[in-house]
């Protein structure tokens, strides 16, 4: 039961950070359009900056401002120079250029700090355990990150729900030429959302930095679970992240710990768990729990 | 330019390439050829549902990975001699393993273009990205067969029909043999009725329904048939480089696969054969300049993307239609 | 004989179809009218297939057909032509009209045969397009077509399948008045050999070329008779004629 509770607590802790990459995805392709491949790059440009910027200063609060700022920065930059040129283009082109941004990334990290996974530890201040039930310690960094995802996404949640910007999101996912008439710059809207989003999975990149080996490459497999949670949720629904968020975090956790223990296969049908989870919810909800039925 | 021609000449170059390198002295290069045979192969079939049928699979990969460990695990079996899961014996005559990999192909092309084909556009491409990496974890966890190492099969290739290859070229023009006889079929089948319907249901797939057709069927069909074609690939891969891993199922392949369909322009087949020359071609030549070649690669690709499209049969196309004035054949796939 | 019977639909709290019973006889030609958003395109997509109504029965020659799909419909000869026409617009005119004529026949058959060299497929088609005067319009694709000709191409491959019912919504639109002449001819002409249902604006059309007039409002049938009869209806001129002048 013990066990039980803590795993549970992991997979809560994967659903943030799947959330924080799912919900730029799902942002961006709700109201550009844009199919992005290259949204895992932005995830690894926050880890190495956040690892190397507290390599170097030895600040963990430096490197997690570093690291989202770093991936904020890199959003606006490929925004402008390549991303506003696909929005108009379909979903194939959009494929085949940010897979090409991919490449480019990948390849950029290994130039700038070589081939070497590089570490990122978890802060000294949060480095300790709380026994949330008696009897059960569990690492406060980890409660750390499920409580600074929910408050990034609460946030999230008002800027969109909540205020004049988010109205125009809003109005810009329904209507392109409406909010063009009403006087608004649509461009910089544009730009804007993207860096957000690139923000968030900046953030992610940087508080799940801990758990993972920081090398090339790493934006990927996330950024397909993130894909995973996207279909499941149904694209462009906010709320659909959330609930793909927290089926995929938690199958994934659970399964990994429980299906070794059942069978002999259980380490790779546990890798494969959600997918097939995936293609049930599909053959039921074509387009996603929260998608839109064309 | 001449369609002929047009669509002969990628062939050509492939079959004249590694003769001239192996009379040069340079025989080390064919296997660069097959390669190119190989992916050319692939491309070619995700071309047929993606040009004709209009469905960006961005999953190909697992198709070519379990192709490849088709002819892995059957040349393990009989190198250890031991008996496979089945209680059948090892395979590793071409005769057996190549339709054996079209056959898995199939079959596990059938059930993920039905889950996908539930759904259309970027779910689409999400759901055949999420399907091939289900694929590879599944390759990492067959422990027995290498796990995330794959099989180095030092006990070399696999036979033709009991006789071994000759040599690297008897193994390229073989694939080439392939390469062809697979443009032709799949040629032969845009034409017909069943290409057709595949092409009306990509211009207007509600119009197809109200003239009375279920395109369902048809896509899945060409989906399975594409799997097969690539698992196909994937098995020539494995004899080529003697070798087979997870890493062929890994999603770049998939992305290298639509680059060669694009870079070649879409819905031409023969295109294909120019892209994987092309873009293998670059690869080879970018490697030469610098260990981080992507870094130039990458950014290559957004420019092609940007501002190149209908690659380069489109490209010949134009040059071939400025000199001529027109004469444009209509139709065609 | 196309029938339906106390069709009804609704989209959440909007009802589009309430009650809609209608008989589309043999000869005949039945013209569906109403103001917009009253749901004439509804009913003619639950006539169709493509949409499946709530409650309700279609029959064709008596038979049920409500659980049969569109294209199912389509194969028991239930043609369709669409308000915004709907081409493959990578196809010449004649391979649009192929694909048509290539729907009726078994589909199995001739799998590896080239479409083009088909003449089981060729002449058919070329005929439905010289029916129609666009013969010499054959080797154009359908993207590159002028209005009127997509029009007409729409309706070739209608024909082609040389279908028992016709729906047609809104075949008229956006044409000129020549253009609409010739087309009423056409339709006029087919009218001895099928059922044919027009959704249709032009009030000059409907009562020209209509045997039936039905006339729907907010999902309901407020009145169906001879064109006479509608025209004088009370009902009908204040719910809809009236203001109707202004549609177009």
């Amino acid at each position: 039961m013990l066990l039980f509770l803590e795993q549970l607590l992991n997979g809560v802790q994967l659903s943030v950070t799947l959330l924080l990459m799912a919900s730029g995805l799902t942002l961006v392709f709700g109201i550009m359009n844009l199919l992005n491949l290259a949204h895992g790059s932005l995830f690894m440009v926050g880890a190495y900056v956040a690892a190397w910027t507290t390599g170097v200063s030895g600040s963990w609060l430096l490197g997690l401002v570093a690291g989202a700022a770093a991936a904020f920065v890199t959003g606006i930059v490929i925004e402008l120079v390549v991303m506003r040129r696909l929005y108009a283009r379909d979903h194939l082109d959009q494929v085949l250029a940010t897979f090409g941004l991919i490449l480019f990334f990948n390849e950029l990290v290994r130039l700038l700090w070589g081939i070497r996974p590089m570490r990122l530890d978890v802060p000294e201040a949060l480095g300790g355990f709380v026994e949330i039930v008696p009897g059960a310690p569990y690492p406060l960094y980890r409660l750390a990150v499920i409580a600074a995802g929910a408050a990034v996404m609460l946030a999230l949640a008002w800027l969109v729900q909540g205020t004049r910007v988010g109205m125009r999101i809003r109005a810009g996912s329904v209507d392109r030429e409406m909010i063009g008439a009403l006087g608004v710059d649509i461009g910089r809207l544009y730009t804007l959302v993207f860096a957000l989003g690139a923000l968030l999975a900046g953030l992610a990149g940087v508080l799940a930095g801990p758990f993972l080996a920081i090398q090339s490459g790493m934006g990927e497999p996330i950024l397909i679970l993130a894909f995973v949670v996207v279909v499941i949720g149904g694209i462009g629904s906010l709320k659909g992240a959330v609930a793909g968020s927290l089926l995929v975090g938690i199958t994934d956790t659970l399964g990994r710990v429980y299906l070794p223990k059942i069978t002999d296969a259980g380490p790779a049908l546990s890798s494969m768990l959600i997918f097939l989870v995936m293609a049930v919810v599909l053959a039921v909800f074509p387009t996603g729990l929260y998608g839109r039925k064309s | 330019m001449p369609p002929l021609l047009r669509d002969a000449l990628p062939f050509l170059v492939l079959a004249v390439a590694p003769v001239v390198a192996t009379l040069a002295g340079a025989d080390w290069l064919v296997p660069v050829f097959t390669r190119m045979v190989v992916f050319a192969l692939a491309a070619m079939a995700l071309d047929f549902i993606l040009g004709v049928g209009g469905m960006v699979s961005l999953g190909h990969a697992a198709f070519f990975a379990v192709g490849g460990y088709v002819v892995g695990i059957g040349s393990q079996h009989v190198a250890e001699s031991t008996p496979t899961p089945f209680g059948l014996p090892g395979w590793d005559d071409l005769l057996i393993s190549l339709p054996l990999a079209f056959t898995v192909g199939v079959l596990i092309a059938l059930p993920f273009g039905w889950v996908s084909l539930r759904t259309r556009g970027a779910y689409f491409i999400m759901i055949t990205l999420a399907l091939a990496q289900m694929v590879y974890y599944g390759l990492v966890g067959l422990t027995s067969y290498g796990g995330d190492d794959g099989i180095s099969m030092w006990w070399g290739r696999n036979t033709v029909a009991g006789a071994a290859l000759p040599n690297r070229l008897a193994l390229h023009f073989l694939c080439l043999g392939l390469l062809v006889a697979a443009f032709v079929v799949l040629k032969r089948l845009c034409a017909a009725p069943f290409g057709r319907v595949l092409d009306g249901a990509r211009q207007n797939e509600a119009r197809m329904r109200a003239l009375g057709y279920r395109p369902l069927p048809y896509q899945i069909g060409a989906f399975a048939l594409s799997g097969g074609i690539v698992a196909v690939a994937g098995a020539l891969m494995a004899n080529v480089d003697e070798f087979v891993s997870p890493g062929m199922g890994h999603w770049t392949i998939s992305g290298e696969l639509l680059v060669i369909v694009i870079l070649g322009g879409i819905g031409s087949l023969s295109g294909a054969v120019w892209g994987a020359v092309v873009l293998l071609g670059l690869e080879e030549g970018l490697k030469e300049i610098t260990e981080h070649w992507p870094i130039l690669l990458g950014p290559l690709l957004v420019v092609i993307v940007l501002f190149a499209r209908g690659g380069l049969t489109g490209l010949l196309d134009r040059l071939g239609s400025r000199r001529t004035q027109g004469g444009d054949d209509a139709g065609g796939a | 004989m196309l029938e339906a019977r106390d069709l009804r639909k609704s989209f959440g709290a909007l009802v589009a179809t309430d009650g809609l019973s209608l008989m589309v006889e043999h000869g005949r030609i039945h013209a569906l009218i109403g103001p917009n958003g009253a749901g004439k395109s509804t009913a003619l997509a639950q006539l169709g297939g493509s949409l499946r109504p709530d409650e309700g029965d279609i029959r064709l020659d008596g038979r049920s057909i409500t659980a049969v799909d569109e294209a199912g419909r389509a194969r028991l000869g239930i043609a369709r032509s669409f308000q915004i026409s709907a081409l493959f617009p990578e196809m010449t005119a004649l391979e649009s009209v192929m694909m048509a004529v290539q729907a009726t026949r078994p589909h199995h058959a001739r799998f590896w045969r080239p479409a083009r060299s088909d003449s089981g497929l060729v002449e058919p088609a070329r005929a439905a397009l010289y029916n129609l005067g666009i013969g010499h319009l054959a080797r154009t694709r359908a993207g590159e077509l002028a209005h009127g000709q997509r029009r007409l191409l729409e309706m070739a491959m209608a024909l082609a399948g040389k279908p028992r019912v016709l729906l047609l919504d809104e075949p008229m639109a956006g044409l000129g008045f020549t253009e609409t002449r010739n087309l009423m001819a056409v339709i006029a002409a087919l009218k001895p050999k099928m059922a044919i249902l027009l959704v249709e604006h032009d009030m000059d059309v409907v009562f020209k070329l209509a045997d039936v007039v039905t006339v729907l409002v907010d999902g309901a049938v407020i009145a169906s008779g001879p064109p006479a009869a509608i025209r004088d209806d009370a009902a009908v001129r204040r719910a809809y004629l009236s203001e109707g002048d202004d549609a177009c």
